[in-house]
């Protein structure tokens, strides 16, 4: 009997030692995401024959997907909330003034829709509650990762890696940049080399209310809030809390870079948020994995950084929105091309 | 027993089994020209390439993805080729794009001057028409180049770009190439 208990002890010792942990013990913030809800989706609507590959919600009323423009004329296809309608398309693609050849980043301000076209080098918006309005093209001479934009007149951009800034703003009239701030650390006194900044490349997202953005890794499983009034940042560490694991190479035009690797692991893939809350879709999958920059898991912080909840999905979302009063998550499901609701409550 | 027999003769096979070298010369075979696609290079103008009576002894012909502003590079890389093949031998350069977004990047960036001094005309397959007449070149995108001769008969073949190595020995088969080799290929 007495062998018996202690061959017990031992196997219980040897389960709890060597199971795999679902949570980091080492001060990462899943720990304190003591609020786990499982999202129980609808489905909304399809898509049907287009491929999404984003989501945004205008005015809480209407759904944005945007499609893969391969399959599309457009860039965008619109879908009521109320009744699962079809709005009018937005962003031809095409040359001509006022089209869009190809975009990183775009999003909505005011009721805009706007992209920011890398091809073209301009910022392109579109008055959703104007039909007849032509888009209008502002020029953006420098290329940043990611943008946001505040109004008509400024915009914010991150992953300028000729800069020695994380953040900087652009006066759309005039093209030029107006504020920096946010250093990257100086390593010995030198500028940090670009290969550098780009392993922390991030999403950025600006809060709707403009006084502060996030900064989501793509490679390194943290964020980074900044205060755009007091120029100051915050970074906060996400759900497994690793590392960015690239390589460095030198690009077509001389330019160091840094690239993926075997082992890289994507870490934030979307970001969104509401005045109250920042969401963030998390991937933590290879890059080899057949859909890499989608995720299972929506991960809440308030703009102080402090974890709020999760939500956990059946399977990858491609992208998501939420609306402004926090209380429903739709979901882009490209597996069966479905648009599906979820009740949150996250309201404050 | 049979089972070993088996086993050694897989052994063998797979052992002796060597990878196609992409810089050889290919079996002969000719590179067929699609009857309807657009010629394309704002800067020299339509009538700087006539199919099937270019005047040129050897044409090369590549595929490239023309569907975002980075696979554009490689028209950059393209264009130094040219400029090193052509100092050497009279050779016309023949790119035959592909994208699915009706070549709009493309155009822009000539357009805008973001794509200068290239000097030969682009071959615009808005269908893919192209590669699937010339299965020789295994699809859009593979990389891989062909030279011809005017008959447009593949002398040469592989993928230049991709290749240190290969892209100097098809400048070597450009530099070499003479007229007594004209005449033997005919």
């Amino acid at each position: 009997m007495k062998q018996i208990s202690i061959l017990f002890t031992i196997s219980i010792l040897f389960y709890f030692s060597c199971k795999p942990r679902s949570f980091n013990q080492t001060g990462t913030a899943n720990e304190y995401f003591t609020i786990v809800t499982v999202a129980e989706e609808t489905p909304l609507f399809s898509t049907s024959n287009i491929i999404g590959t984003g989501l945004l919600i205008v005015g809480d009323s209407v759904l944005l997907v945007r499609t893969d423009g391969i399959n599309a004329m457009t860039h965008f296809a619109g879908w009521r909330v109320s009744d699962q309608q079809k709005t009018r398309p937005y962003f031809s693609i095409g040359r001509a003034p006022g089209k869009s050849l190809g975009f990183l980043s775009y999003g909505i301000y005011e009721n805009k829709l706007w992209v920011n076209d890398i091809v073209k080098n301009r910022v392109i918006i579109s008055n959703i509650a104007e039909p007849d309005s032509p888009n209008v093209e502002k020029s953006c001479p420098i290329f940043y990762y990611w943008t946001q934009l505040q109004n008509d007149s400024i915009l914010v951009g991150s992953g300028n890696y000729d800069s020695d800034y994380k953040i900087e703003l652009l006066n759309l009239h005039t093209g030029k940049v107006f504020r920096q701030m946010i250093p990257y650390s100086s390593v010995n006194n030198k500028s940090m080399p670009r290969e550098k900044k780009m392993a922390y490349e991030s999403f950025l997202y600006m809060r709707p209310q403009n006084d502060k953005c996030v900064l989501a890794r793509r490679y390194a499983d943290e964020i980074e809030i900044v205060d755009l009034k007091n120029q100051t940042a915050k970074i906060v560490k996400g759900p497994e809390g690793f590392l960015p694991d690239v390589m460095e190479a030198k690009g077509n035009d001389g330019k160091m870079l840094s690239t993926r690797n075997d082992d890289t692991r994507y870490a934030f893939v979307k970001v969104k948020g509401t005045n109250e809350f920042i969401y963030l879709l998390y991937s933590g999958y290879n890059h080899y994995s057949a859909h890499f920059d989608y995720g299972n898991s929506i991960f809440v912080y308030d703009w102080d950084g402090n974890p709020v909840s999760k939500l956990s999905f059946a399977g990858d979302v491609a992208d998501f929105a939420v609306t402004t009063d926090n209380r429903i998550v739709y979901a882009l499901r490209t597996k069966d091309n479905t648009v599906t609701k979820t009740i949150i409550n996250l309201a404050k | 027993m049979n089972n070993k027999l088996i086993f050694i003769i897989l052994l063998i096979f797979f052992s002796c089994r060597q990878d196609r070298e992409p810089d050889k010369a290919t079996p002969a075979s000719f590179v067929r020209l699609p009857g309807d696609f657009e010629i394309y290079n704002s800067e020299l103008g339509k009538k700087s390439f006539i199919p099937g009576n270019t005047g040129y002894s050897l044409k090369l012909f590549t595929t490239i993805n023309v569907s975002c502003a980075t696979c554009l590079l490689n028209l950059e890389k393209w264009k130094l080729f040219y400029k090193e093949a052509t100092k050497c031998n009279k050779i016309l350069l023949v790119p035959v794009c592909y994208t699915k977004d009706n070549f709009e990047i493309l155009k822009f960036l000539f357009e805008e001057k973001k794509i200068s001094g290239i000097e030969f005309p682009l071959l615009l397959d808005s269908v893919g028409t192209f590669t699937e007449m010339n299965k020789q070149f295994g699809g859009e995108t593979s990389g891989m180049s062909v030279i011809t001769n005017a008959a447009n008969k593949i002398l040469f073949s592989g993928n230049p770009m991709d290749s240190e190595t290969v892209r100097k020995r098809f400048l070597e088969f450009i530099c070499n190439f003479s007229a007594q080799d004209l005449l033997n290929e005919n």
